[in-house]
């Protein structure tokens, strides 16, 4: 049997790559088929939480939930590969869903060119289509601290710009070809796109000081410019919860309002909110008041499921002795969104050590539908708990595969 | 009340005890505190609860700090009857006024409901029972100005109703300094509620009492998992193979403690009558039953009892080892051979051979001297 299986993957195998060279790879298929229970979303409305642990990263995950909800036909392809069904059609996912993408640790910039690499996704064109809407937590709210100084210290020899790429903290990536060559990976970068994203640097630059020398008219000028030039690109600007609040807001009306004819529910990716914990206002950011704002966003109309990622790493999920605040807040934080979401995916390194052809352990856990779910019978009908191995190639894809099953290649 | 002495009625009675509780009836347990963790999420015993509750028309006030409606409407087929108290958004301040709020309305409600029922629906009246749950109280009692007491005379109190609150063990409790006046929200709580369900998944508990049984240390299934980086929930989290295992203790009027473990496996369809246009489905059956009584648990438990069972059934073959009646009286009647030479007749006696020459038998005399 075993044969038979390496046989069917050797036949496979050249039509993908040829078709990958040609580049008319669907997204859909950039998710492999034992991926599919865990990137397609749970028919009823849900939260879900994705862990990760500084060895391994859950961007790759990230990368095929847009995939899975910016296709068109994700939830039909994804039943007929599922096969068991298990109450998991759902007809509102055959349009796919709107994303919201709101990103804490990386830069518009960053998940253009993975979508691009990994999932074959154009996320410039489906932002300009109104399908998507990123809001960047990182540029507005952190990296302007950099330019600030460096506007500080004008007199002095500061390098400019360099300190605020390498405070870019490259995260849960051990040293792999998908994160070396992230740059120059395919070739030239559109140039409009380079000058978006000059002109949102500048934007921030300029936006953003909020010393006596920025004053609110040069700000929402910029912010206009900026709408107009960038539909659904949002940047947070102030570590304020309500200004976080209503940003989020106007990006989820944001992707509602351009589909009005064709009306698809929203998906809403939080990619590290436990950074604010960390980095802003202790008092106004406590695993409570952010746990309500997942909630809050979950109860927008056009939401249908929120997708959050924690970092999950033990020094985070235990305490030392006394407590420290920061460990008391960040388990409270992970803990309650589990026991708010439906499913956990979470993302590790390989228990027994580094391999050459394993990047690391995914395990699903699903708890089952809601308190909602009275139909007798059904409501125990879920997703099995399960752990497969991936492993990222060089070139953005993902190979997922069962314990044992892998090491071809 | 005292305490039943053959095992059968005591089954009975506790049994009786939990099913009092799980349907909230009035006066049973005016505050019934659910523990859970992420190994065993409290949803599907509340889901339990809430069928059970609404099977008997009584109102439920749901005070969620942890999810959104999961209703579209109100008043939808099945979900009649529950409100939803948004505590998670808006100021927590306010959550005092909203729920009493809440309480008032829905007493009024029942009410008028009952004294002419025609008016406000076809279906049957709502009981004048009110049930409050809170799904995660310890956001409740630290995060909003609502003390326990406050909160405790509210609901059971000037209303009349229960209380059921959820409290997460593995959440840490967020006074990082703890004062000196009052005690820790958990030990509050314990202290306060008449009813405490502790809840764990099935699959762990079997696996605990497996290795129970071979003196093999406990698997232990809480956060941190050390040596494991990265894990949040077990596999085996949220029984998958269905059924929650519930360790109750009830508090009784007196102060004396009752303490029983119960499985409660999730409802088939003949548990429940059939789903109705006009009334939620009743429980027909209780099917809530005591650990001790699961048969895969008992047999990983108790296997001396266990063992027993089966010499009852005699061994194993594919052989018949049995006799039938004919067969055992007839071996009963055979006459062994030299069974007279076993008479002893005195001393020395005992033990003669007894010979009878047959026609082939040379006698030879020498040879009986030797």
């Amino acid at each position: 049997m075993f044969l038979a299986f390496s046989a069917a993957q050797s036949r496979v195998k050249p039509s993908l790559n040829t078709r990958r060279k040609q580049g008319i790879m669907p997204p859909s298929t950039r998710i492999p088929p034992l991926l599919q229970p865990c990137v397609h979303l749970p028919r009823d409305d849900s939260i879900l939480l994705l862990t990760s642990t500084l060895g391994a990263s859950v961007n790759w995950l990230i990368i095929r939930f847009l995939c899975n909800a910016l296709s068109n036909n994700s939830g039909v392809a994804a039943n007929s590969r599922v096969g068991n069904g298990a109450g998991n059609e759902d007809p509102n996912h055959e349009e796919g869903l709107n994303v919201v993408l709101v990103t804490w640790m990386r830069d518009y910039e960053f998940w253009r060119q993975e979508g691009r690499k990994g999932g074959g996704l154009d996320l410039e064109k489906l932002r300009r289509e109104g399908r998507l809407a990123v809001v960047d937590g990182l540029s507005g709210l952190f990296l302007e601290q950099e330019d600030e100084a460096r506007h500080d210290a004008i007199a002095g020899d500061t390098p400019g710009k360099t300190p605020a790429v390498q405070s870019l903290p490259y995260r849960g990536a051990p040293p792999s070809p998908a994160r070396t060559g992230l740059v120059p990976a395919r070739g030239p970068v559109p140039s409009t796109s380079v000058t978006a994203a000059t002109a949102t640097a500048t934007d921030v630059a300029t936006g953003i000081r909020r010393g006596a020398n920025a004053t609110p008219s040069i700000t929402a000028t910029s912010n206009a410019a900026n709408a107009s030039r960038n539909p659904g690109l949002f940047t947070l600007r102030s570590p304020d919860l309500a200004h976080i609040k209503s940003t989020i807001h106007s990006a989820i009306a944001h992707v509602a309002s351009t589909n009005s004819n064709n009306p698809r529910k929203t998906l809403v990716i939080l990619d590290n909110p436990d950074i604010l914990l960390a980095t802003s206002d202790a008092q106004q950011f406590t695993a409570f008041t952010l746990t309500s704002l997942f909630v809050d966003l979950h109860a927008q109309p056009s939401v249908s499921h929120v997708a959050v990622h924690l970092q999950a790493d033990t020094p985070l999920l235990s305490q030392g002795n006394p407590a420290q605040p920061i460990e008391v807040g960040h388990r409270n934080l992970v803990v309650k969104t589990a026991h708010m979401s439906r499913r956990v995916l979470s993302v590790r390194v390989l228990d027994t050590g580094v391999a050459r052809d394993v990047s690391g352990v995914l395990r699903m856990t699903d708890s089952g539908s809601g308190l909602g779910d009275f139909r007798i019978g059904g409501a125990e009908s879920r997703a099995k708990g399960q752990e497969v191995l991936y492993k990222i190639g060089g070139d953005g894809s993902v190979k997922v595969f069962e314990r044992g099953a892998g090491g071809e290649g | 009340m005292t305490v039943p002495n053959t095992s059968g009625a005591h089954q009975r009675h506790a049994i009786q005890l939990i099913s009092r509780v799980l349907s909230v009836r009035a006066g049973a347990s005016p505050f019934t505190l659910i523990l859970d963790s992420l190994t065993q999420r409290a949803t599907s015993v509340l889901r339990e609860i809430l069928r059970r509750v609404m099977g008997r028309r009584a109102r439920v006030i749901m005070v969620s700090f942890e999810s959104k409606s999961p209703f579209v409407s109100t008043l939808g087929q099945g979900e009649d009857g529950i409100r939803w108290v948004d505590a998670w958004a808006g100021k927590p301040e306010n959550l005092f006024n909203i729920l009493e709020t809440a309480l008032r309305e829905e007493k009024t409600a029942s009410t008028s409901s009952r004294t002419n029922p025609s008016t406000t629906s076809p279906s049957t009246p709502y009981s004048p029972e009110i049930v409050v749950v809170v799904d995660n109280i310890h956001d409740l009692l630290t995060h909003t100005s609502i003390p326990l007491p406050q909160l405790f005379t509210l609901v059971a109190g000037q209303y009349a109703a229960s209380l059921i609150g959820i409290y997460h063990t593995d959440l840490i409790d967020t006074a990082t300094v703890p004062s000196a006046y009052a005690p820790a929200p958990l030990l509050l709580l314990n202290f306060t509620a008449t009813t405490i369900l502790t809840l764990r998944s099935y699959t762990h508990v079997l696996a605990t009492a497996r290795a129970q049984s071979q003196s093999l240390p406990e698997p232990v299934y809480s956060l941190p998992y050390d040596g494991t980086e990265g894990i949040l929930e077990d596999l085996s989290a949220n029984s998958p193979e269905g059924g929650v295992v519930l360790d109750a203790e009830f508090r009784r009027k007196s102060g004396r403690a009752e303490r029983y473990t119960y499985f409660l496996r999730p409802p088939g369809p003949s548990d429940y009558a059939p789903l109705t246009d006009t009334a939620p489905p009743a429980l027909r059956k209780e099917f809530i039953v005591l650990l001790e009584q699961v048969p895969s648990y008992a047999i990983i438990s108790n296997p001396a009892s266990a063992a027993v069972d089966k010499n009852k059934d005699g061994m194993e073959t594919s052989f018949n080892l049995g006799l039938t009646d004919k067969q055992r009286e007839k071996r009963e009647n055979v006459v062994l051979p030299y069974f007279d030479a076993q008479k002893g007749e005195g001393a020395g006696e005992g033990g003669r051979i007894l010979y009878d020459m047959g026609e082939e038998d040379d006698f030879d005399e020498e040879e009986d001297e030797i």
